[in-house]
This record gives C-alpha cells, structure tokens and sequence, in this order.
C-alpha cells in the first residue's frame, strides 16, 4: 500500500473547489437522478418503488447487449425503455392487482435481476463479470456552443454526457409536469386522496400504472448511463446500490422533482469528494462511507421536518 | 384459521415448485445436456457425503438471518439490517478469538454474547429513526449495510489482517475456539443444536409471550387503536434490535464453525437470503429451518450443476426471485379463492397501499 501524502488544508481546497470536481459530480449525479425522480413518480401516485435497482441493472445490460447485436444506438434505447416499463409494470400488477407488498415485491425483481443479469451475459459471454468481449455503443459527450467559452461555468457543464442534460431537463420538465398538468395533478392525488380521485371518476389505478410507466423509463435511462455512458459497457452488479440512493435522493428532496435533483447533486458531491480525497490520510473505507452517512443524515432530517410540520398542522 | 394456514402451506409449496418447473425450463433451453444438468441440480446434494455436508452447513447461517427477517416482518418492519449485522456478528467473534486468552467454553460463550449484542447495536440507528421519527427502515438499513460492511473491511485490512497469510484473511483463529464438528468426514458443527434452539425462542416469544402478542398485532394492523403511540414505537424499536441480535449470533457461529480466518471483504449475502427464508417460512419460526433448507439445497445443488454442465449458478437468484414473486402476490391462493371476495380485497388493497403513501414513512 502507498502512504498517502501529506495534505495540507489549502490543497484540500483546492481539490473540492476545482471545476474538475464539480465536473464530475455531475457526472456522478446523473444516474441517481434519473433514480430519484423515478422514485418521485412512484411514491407521489402511491407506490413504494424498490424495484429501481434491478430495473436499472437490467436496462444496464439490455442496452449493451442490443446495441452489440444491431449496431444501432436509438434501437437498444428504445428497446431497452420498453423492456424496463414491462418489468416497472409488472410491479403494478403484483402490488396493484394481486395485492402483494410493494417492497417484498421491489425486492423480489431485484433478485431476479441481479441473478438474471448475470445469467444471460455468461450465457452470451461465457464471461460472468463484464461485457467486454461485446462490442457495444456509447452515448455520446457533447461540447455545449458558446457556454464552453465562459470560463469555470463552461468548463464545469460542457463536455458532459447526453444523458446528464437530459437528466437535468427531464427535472425540470417533470416538476413543471406534476403540478401544473391535469395528469400531473391525478397522479398526486393518486398519493394523497385516492378517494377524491375516483369520487371524480378517475381510475387510480390507471394512473398509478402510469406512474410506474414514468418510473420506469427513467430508471431504464439511470441504467443505461451506467453502462453506455458512465462506463463502456456492463460490469456485473454495476448499479451498486444507486436505486436505493436515488430513493433515499427523493426521500431528502421531499418528493418534489426539483428538491431530489438537488438531493441526487449532493449524494453526488459526496461520492466525487470520496474519490478525490483518497490522497488524504483518512483511510478509504472512511471516505467511501460518507455517501451512506449523508444519506441516512438526509432521510433524518427529513423526518423531522415532515413530522414537526405534521404537529403544527 | 387453520384451514387458511393450511391453504397457505399448500400455496407455498405450489410456489416453490411452480418456481422449479420454470427454473427446469430455463435450463432445457441453455444446456447442452439437459438431463445431465438437471440431475446435477436436483441429486448433486446427496451423491457424495461432502456435498450432503455442504447442504446442512448451508442451511445453518441462514435458519439465523431467516429468524431475524420473521421476527421483523412479523411486526411488518422491512429492515435489512439483518446482512450487517451477520457481517459485524462475525467479525466481533474474529477479534474475540484472537484477543481474548480464557478456558474454550468461557470464551465460546462471551463471544456468542458479545457478538448478538454488536448485532443488536448494528440495528440500532434504522431502529430509532424508524421508532421516533418514522424514517423508511428499509433505506436507512439499507445504507447502514453498506457503512457496517466499510468499516468491518477496514478493520479487517489494518486491524487483524494477517500479512503472512496468501490471501487477504486475519490471523488464524485458534483451534480451541472452532466449535465442535458433530458429523465426522463433513464440516456440520455445533451450529446445528444452536439453530435449533434458538428456533424453538424465536416461536416461543412470537406466539406464547405477551410481546409476541403485540409484535403480531403491530403486524396485523399498525394503526390498532389499541396501542398507544408509546406501545407501537417499542414493538417497532424491538423487533429490529431482536432481528440484529439474532443475526449477530449467526455471524459468530458461521465464523467459529466454518472458518479459520475472518474473510469477508464483502457481505456474503446472507441477510437477505434471510429475506427468502422467512417468506418461504410464511414468517413462522419453526418453519424456518425448513425453508432454509430449501435455500441451501437449490444452492448445493446449482453449485453441483454449474461444475458439472454450462448452466450458472446464478440460477439460484432466478428461483429466489420467482419462489418470493409468487408468494408474495399470493398468486395461487387467489386462484383458490372466489371472485367476490377477491374484489373485495382488491378495494381494501388499494386503500391500504394508499394509506401506506399519506402516513407512512418518509419514503
């Protein structure tokens, strides 16, 4: 093992306040985002979605491995979206038809694609750790005209992957979406007052599937980042807990599509900082907890706002 | 009542094979050899006493974490806390061998304690918020997992590492702290009389205590009327720290009968086989060996077939999934039923899910 160097308080500064840092924090945040906001749309219309995870993983792979097969970069998206909303939508079928527990069920796709996902790449591969012997398709970095010239601001948002501004619109979209649409206003009340909702003539379950759906689509493009974006190609178990993150993003950002991009951008801090303070003495387990620790921290506070808000009601 | 328990054992059991059958099918379309593979699978258990051996000592560590997911699920406490403290149960027994200089049995036995309250200790953070601020246990243990498990492989890699050794592991722990092996030419330990009798308290407290009592009543409906808020966040405080007590103990006798050396650098997962076992179990303790077994035995056996023919042991997780989607969508007990009623449920399922989104937790 190297010893770490000796780190003064300045350059530490410098570390955290340097573009790269910010650059890639963003980078970091996309997938918990998509995550997030997956888990926005679900628990807003009233379903615990646990699922995201395995969703995610599964899209992570889907994604290389059609991309492989048929060369074409839209084909696997699309196709990977719409395999992702069945596998969101069979959680609706078991939580909302067949009256099983959300998360027992959440859990149970989890499993499945965790051992899923394996299976088929070694089936395909013989390899049951990466993808590297299919030659998949990237999605694409972008240089941004005319914000690439503005100095530290250019360098921190341009040049980043597709995905992540799509990540940051679809935010922005969904908040403007969920309080200021009909359909947005339904899948609230989906949550809060499912009465007052059929009482009106609206199906809640309809509109909980079609939160799912949501949901789905947006853990699928988490998924694909992480393998088409994030890294070149699939690593088993390559998702590595960022559906619960993103749970827990949308827990902190009180179920407001904006507040969890905010949420997702300071798990993401918290996981670039890791990285780059493995110079610093502090042994690395320590620094790679601090994600988790602000996590638990989030939901904590949380809490107590919701609660405390609760009594002065 | 019992004839519902009945209908539900049948279900279960109509769960597991329905799970089977899709496995087998899964598998007549990757293998070359189908029927090879499959024999594998379904005799490699039994075709050598090695292997029977690996079936029972894979049934031990997980009648322990399938205890400690009942008991929680029982109040209807989805923590996961179950892993980590597995993880911490372990270690805390690694580093007791290793310090502590005392006649076997002594030791043994503070190890046994000491490791059931680090457990215990492990759930204490997802136990609290839960029981006083209503934070999502399942989140929050979900990320204590992953603090525990950071900071057991930082004490294993500058605590008690042994750099002689050829791979990352601690010192050897001494032999006079292995427990006794019951079964000569296998490795089934003491463990076994352990499991069984924490088995037999587990379905004590649950259904002959007055704690049981209420732990199943939070279960049946958290918002009874007749518990004080005092009441409900104790049951829900307690039931996590019994889960994390429970597998702390399993962690220390997985690591004294089954190892020399600490070397977990990850989970090994068995917290959350725990999970498949306690719904295999329908939350029943003396079930759970039963349903421990049964995870055991597709493990055994898939390892067998996966040597044997091109089939991957992953496999496992497919059942895993299926067996756990299929109980717990009740899928074939609502064939069972009429069509009424099942509307009727669907109504109450749809209110209650809704309700579970106003006051439940912070997720």
């Amino acid at each position: 093992m190297v010893r770490p160097k000796e780190v003064t308080m300045e350059q530490l500064f410098d570390i955290i306040f340097s573009t790269g840092f910010f650059h890639s924090t963003l980078r970091v945040s996309t997938p918990i985002i998509f995550a997030g906001l997956a888990a926005v749309f679900a628990e807003r219309s009233g379903v615990i979605n646990v699922s995201i995870e395995g969703v995610m993983l599964t899209a992570a792979l889907s994604g290389v491995i059609i991309s492989a097969y048929t060369g074409n970069i839209w084909v696997s998206v699309l196709v990977t979206i719409l395999i992702c909303v069945l596998m969101s939508l069979t959680l609706g079928l078991l939580t909302l038809n067949l009256g099983a527990n959300s998360i027992m069920s959440g859990l149970a796709l989890n499993i499945l694609a965790q051992g899923g996902t394996v299976f088929v790449l070694y089936t395909l591969t013989g390899s049951k750790g990466n993808s590297a012997q299919l030659n998949s398709l990237q999605i694409a970095n972008i240089e941004l005209p005319l914000i690439k010239n503005i100095p530290i601001v250019g360098e921190i948002l341009s040049g980043q992957n597709i995905l992540t501004y799509v990540a940051i619109i679809v935010a922005i979209i969904s908040h403007i979406f969920l309080f200021r649409t009909t359909t947005g206003v339904s899948i609230r009340t989906a949550g809060e007052n499912p009465e007052a909702l059929t009482s009106v003539g609206i199906n809640v379950k309809k509109i909980r599937y079609l939160a799912l759906t949501i949901s789905g689509i947006f853990s699928s493009l988490a998924g694909i980042f992480l393998s088409m974006g994030y890294m070149n190609g699939f690593t088993a178990n390559m998702t590595a807990g960022r559906g619960f993150i993103g749970i827990a993003a949308n827990a902190m950002g009180n179920q407001l599509p904006l507040g969890t991009l905010f949420a997702s951008i300071l798990f993401g801090a918290a996981d670039s900082a890791a990285n780059s303070l493995q110079i610093l003495k502090v042994p690395t387990q320590f620094i790679q907890m601090i994600p988790y620790i602000t996590t638990i921290l989030g939901i904590f506070i949380y809490s107590v706002s919701t609660s405390k808000r609760k009594r002065r009601a | 009542m019992e004839l519902n328990r009945f209908k539900k054992n049948i279900a279960v059991i109509l769960s597991v094979a329905l799970a089977l059958l899709i496995s087998f099918i899964i598998i007549l379309f990757v293998s070359d050899e189908p029927l090879n593979a499959l024999k594998a699978f379904i005799l490699g258990p039994f075709s050598t006493s090695r292997r029977f051996g690996n079936l029972i000592e894979k049934t031990i560590p997980l009648i322990f974490t399938g205890l400690a997911a009942s008991v929680m699920f029982q109040a209807k406490q989805f923590s996961l806390i179950a892993d980590g403290a597995f993880v911490i149960g372990g270690l805390v027994a690694t580093i007791l061998a290793l310090k502590l200089n005392l006649p076997p049995i002594l030791t043994i036995l503070i190890i046994f304690i000491m490791s059931s309250i680090a457990g215990g200790a492990c759930a204490l953070i997802p136990a609290y918020l839960k029981s006083r601020w209503k934070t999502n246990e399942f989140v929050v243990s979900m990320m204590m997992n992953s603090i525990l498990q950071l900071f057991a492989l930082y004490i294993l890699l500058n605590v008690i590492r042994d750099p002689n050794s050829g791979f990352v592991a601690s010192f050897l722990i001494p032999e006079k702290y292995h427990l006794p092996i019951l079964i000569p030419g296998t490795r089934i330990h003491f463990g076994l009389i352990i499991a069984p009798i924490v088995t037999i308290l587990a379905y004590i407290m649950i259904y002959k205590t007055k704690l049981g009592y209420n732990i199943r009543m939070v279960g049946f409906n958290p918002n009874f009327a007749l518990y004080s808020g005092a009441k409900l966040s104790f049951i829900i405080f307690i039931v996590q720290i019994i889960g994390g007590i429970v597998a702390g103990l399993g962690g220390a006798v997985e690591i004294l009968g089954m190892y020399d050396r600490y070397q977990w650098q990850t989970s090994p997962g068995l917290g959350f086989d725990g999970m498949t076992v306690a719904i295999l179990a329908s939350n029943n303790p003396l079930m759970v060996p039963l349903g421990a077994l049964f995870i055991a035995y597709i493990r055994t056996g898939a390892d067998v077939m996966a040597r044997t023919s091109e089939v991957p042991n992953e496999m496992v997780y497919i059942i895993q999934g299926l067996v756990m989607i299929f109980i717990t969508a009740n899928l074939l007990v609502s064939l069972l039923k009429d069509r009424k009623i099942n509307r009727n449920m669907d109504t109450q399922v749809a209110n209650g899910a809704s309700e579970g989104g106003n006051n439940g937790t912070a997720i």
